[in-house]
């Protein structure tokens, strides 16, 4: 007990003895429900169920399949007791089933740091039973294409590789993280088709864009382009792989990628969950519109429907069914494609300008706005310098408001005045940093930056000599680049809730005014609204040239897209008069801007800081009003009551669900004044009080 | 080769080390978020994910100094958040109508004291749930809510004199 307490108090005796009976009144519903964890149907069991269900359904695929090559094959089911009950654990001798990619015959030795490393009979739960040999550090053993993966608890597994036994004795298995691998997969550069127009881009790609939830627990492979199956093997998010060059549209207009497989062999993915890491700035890669023959073609997201994308393209539906016989208008589903007609033709160049061009779905657009939203039309196609039509047929101020593709910023190595990316001096960089690897290249239209984090890119790997993130810094003018993140970065990161949410990444993208951007880390416990990357994950940012005359209509995501604004403490900036109203401005997160703020009066003789320390109630505490705030940024205007001159006024941004832990967002400070009111033209700019938890980094 | 006993061991021992903490926190747990987003649903629910991201996470949670003291931090931060959404949310509802308090949404204990309590800052809440609920002293307060000892000690003393002066009681 606290000695500020005192005990035998009939305040305290109430208080105790309501919190306890509500405890005990939901302790005893909770016995009545039968008390099991997650017992309101809430079962977190799907997991190990799932992947159960999916690793029968490959094994059984696989001993099909190869039953009918006259293959023979061991299937060994072992089991694992989860909760009481018995789950298998498949794996098969001899087949990889974790969709990694590497040869049999591929060789590893145990790896450093490891007096010995044990070598199983089967896969197990646990290493400690079923070892049939211990190996030494330095030992090579001989890959025999076997790969299967355990689960101890929801969301850990282990990977283990089959390895060649002793001679005359049986193979066995080892946990991949005993293994420093000495062979890497061949590549295989034999294409059997491309019928693209398009050659596939001679560079490893990787898996994107798989989603946590899809029971196929990643990208599926398949032996032709187009069929669901049989199928190869299933290749996990952030999987490198390397396509042979081989190309193919299947029947829905999706463009596949042949791959290297195993052994040598090859098989198909769709290609839109591949991308290349670089070069720079490839449009339209893998998702979104792209052009084929000189025409358009959109795939259709989750909830699409064709009377919208009609809309959008300012066609008729009719038409887009006459150009699209292979679409039942009935069964319109996520991934189909869909063939734009005459796309290219309604977008002749006109004159006029526009208010700032980036890119939506992977399509390059220009972009025109009102006072409240903005519009796109795509501008795939026009050539540089360009100028684009109107919509067809759109009567709004589109109309009035062509569009013109300028060129980009140009680099070189040796005298960029640009500096792009100015990485801090003297940073090592490794697997583990935060941030290990950041490339950039340039074409003649835009800037990719390519930031991949290392293993420590969350919270939990953080740890004293790596706590600071070292910001990201793009120096260049204020007309003519805004930061353009494609569909994977911010799109992920704040807005779609389905694409990227990985239970172990802690990383998201932030923008600074004056484009800069940096990469955060955050606590995903705080920010439960925000979806994570995985980690390690790779962030793409595209940077474009920007032409506007007016600073207040630029990009989908204003000019002033910020977490955080530069501090500066400054007590003696203009005031606000008396009996005034202060603008409050900032951003908001998460994006509902949900949040609370809290005015406190502060008089001249007291420490501001101390305030913070310990404050009082507040003159003033509301929940930020929604309206007004859009992405996240935005502004209120708050009636202040009646105040001295010289008082000054701290507000803070609250935002959820931190209200409690730190203060920020914004922070600002305004000095009640007896001046006219043609001082609050000039607001001091925002600052945080010293002493002020941020969150953490 | 395979020794199932052993194996059976293994894996049930993880999950029943979870199945206790469940069974051991999640009444507490919803009470004190619920006292914080002033909501017994709320404070359910908040529970209920906040013990769904430790079962997600437990290999690194269970070997905590403190699970209980994450879990509880977690749970807090989820009923501020849901707090707020439910603010907007109840905002639009008085705009509908009134509607009807569900029997499972009734707190038990004194409805004096629930409605003092729902008069304090979520912060205040906060500490005097963990406070009055758990015993728990202010150091651990300061620890599981990430403040200072000192701001702990504010909150807890401001928060009792609030509650006092609403209440009709003295308090020392």
């Amino acid at each position: 007990m606290d000695d500020q307490t005192p005990s035998n108090d009939p305040l305290d005796d109430r208080l105790r003895a309501t919190f306890t009976a509500e405890r005990d009144d939901l302790d005893r519903r909770h016995l009545a429900n039968g008390g099991a964890a997650f017992g309101r149907g809430r079962s977190l069991k799907w997991i190990p169920f799932a992947i159960a269900t999916a690793v029968l359904a490959i094994a059984g695929f696989v001993f099909i399949g190869n039953r009918s090559n006259d293959q023979a094959v061991e299937v060994d089911v072992a089991t694992q007791t989860v909760d009481g009950s018995a789950q298998p654990v498949l794996y098969v001798t001899g087949q990889n089933m974790c969709g990694t990619s590497y040869n049999s015959g591929s060789r590893a030795v145990v790896g450093d740091g490891r007096d010995s490393a044990s070598a199983l009979a089967e896969p197990e739960i646990s290493d400690q039973v079923g070892i049939t040999r211990m190996l030494e550090a330095g030992t090579l053993v001989e890959l025999a294409g076997g790969c299967t993966r355990t689960q101890i608890v929801p969301g850990q597994t282990q990977t283990w590789y089959e390895i060649k036994g002793a001679p005359g004795t049986p193979n066995e298995w080892v946990l991949n993280e005993d293994l420093v691998w000495q062979a890497q997969p061949e590549p295989l550069h034999e294409p059997t088709v491309n019928a693209c127009d398009t050659d596939v881009p001679d560079v490893p790609h990787f898996v994107w864009d798989v989603l946590v939830s899809d029971l196929d627990g990643g990208l599926v492979a398949h032996t032709a382009a187009g069929v669901d199956e049989p199928i190869t093997r299933i290749i996990g998010f952030d999987e490198v792989v390397s396509p042979t060059g081989g190309c193919d549209i299947a029947a829905n207009g999706a463009v596949w990628y042949q791959l290297s497989g195993p052994e040598r062999s090859a098989d198909w993915v769709n290609a839109r969950y591949l991308r290349a890491p670089e070069p720079a700035c490839r449009q339209a890669e893998q998702s979104g519109t792209r052009a084929r023959n000189g025409q358009h073609i959109h795939e259709i997201d989750i909830g699409g429907r064709l009377s919208s994308l009609a809309a959008q393209y300012g066609i008729d539906v009719r038409e887009l069914l006459s150009a699209n016989p292979h679409i039942d208008p009935n069964v319109i589903v996520a991934g189909d494609l869909i063939w734009i007609p005459g796309l290219l033709e309604q977008r002749k160049p006109a004159n006029g300008s526009f208010d700032g061009w980036g890119v939506v779905d992977g399509d390059l657009v220009a972009f025109s706005f009102d006072n409240t939203t903005y519009r796109w039309y795509p501008t795939e196609g026009v050539n540089v310098g360009t100028q684009c039509s109107p919509l067809p047929g759109n009567g709004d101020t589109l109309d009035a408001r062509p569009c013109l593709r300028v060129a980009a910023p140009v680099t070189s190595s040796s005298s960029d005045p640009l500096e792009y990316i100015r990485w801090p001096a003297g940073a090592v960089s490794s697997t583990t940093d935060h941030i290990h690897d950041i490339r950039t290249e340039s074409n003649e239209t835009c800037t990719r930056v390519v930031v991949t984090f290392g293993d420590n890119a969350n919270e939990e790997g953080l740890d004293a000599t790596s706590t600071t993130l070292p910001p990201i810094v793009v120096n260049q003018g204020l007309d003519f680049v805004r930061i353009s993140p494609n569909g994977w970065s911010l799109e992920s990161a704040f807005m779609d809730a389905d694409r990227v949410d990985y239970p172990e990444g802690i990383a998201l993208l932030a923008l600074y005014p004056g484009y800069e951007f940096a990469v955060e880390l955050m606590h995903r416990e705080m920010e439960p609204n925000v979806h994570f990357f995985d980690n390690p994950a790779r962030v793409l940012i595209d940077l474009f040239p920007l032409k506007s005359s007016n600073p207040n209509t630029i990009g989908p995501f204003g000019n002033t897209f910020v977490l955080r604004r530069p501090i500066q403490l400054d007590l003696n900036g203009p005031g606000i008069p008396v009996d005034d109203e202060i603008e409050i401005s900032g951003f908001g997160r998460p994006f509902e801007a949900a949040g609370l703020y809290r005015i406190w009066a502060v008089a001249d003789d007291v420490d501001a800081h101390a305030i913070l320390a310990d404050p009082p109630a507040p003159l003033i505490e509301e929940f930020f009003p929604t309206a007004g705030w859009a992405e996240g940024w935005g502004s209120f205007v708050i009636a202040l009551p009646d105040l001295e001159p010289g008082t000054y006024i701290a507000v803070f941004g609250e935002l959820p669900p931190t209200d409690e832990v730190g203060f920020y967002g914004t922070g600002q400070l305004f000095r009640v004044t007896d001046s006219p009111a043609e001082e609050s033209d000039t607001w001091p700019e925002a600052v945080l009080l010293p002493n002020v938890q941020l969150p953490p980094e | 080769m395979k020794n199932p006993d052993i194996e059976n061991t293994v894996a049930v021992s993880t999950q029943a080390a979870f199945e206790i903490f469940y069974r051991r926190e999640f009444s507490s747990l919803a009470v004190i978020a619920g006292t914080v987003a002033a909501s017994r649903t709320v404070g359910e629910d908040s529970a209920q994910k906040a013990l769904a991201k430790a079962n997600q996470q437990w290999s690194t949670v269970a070997v905590l100094d403190k699970p209980g003291a994450w879990v509880r931090r977690v749970a807090i931060n989820l009923a501020i958040g849901r707090k707020q959404r439910t603010v907007t949310e109840a905002k639009t509802l008085l705009k509908i109508g009134p509607t009807a308090t569900t029997a499972a949404e009734t707190r038990r204990g004194d409805p004096a004291v629930w409605a003092a309590v729902d008069q304090l800052a979520p912060k205040q809440r906060a500490v005097v749930a963990l406070h009055y609920l758990e015993d728990r002293p202010v150091a651990e307060i300061a620890e599981i809510l990430d403040i200072s000892v000192s701001a702990a000690t504010s909150s807890l003393h401001q928060a009792r004199a609030n509650l006092a002066t609403r209440l009709g009681e003295s308090h020392g």
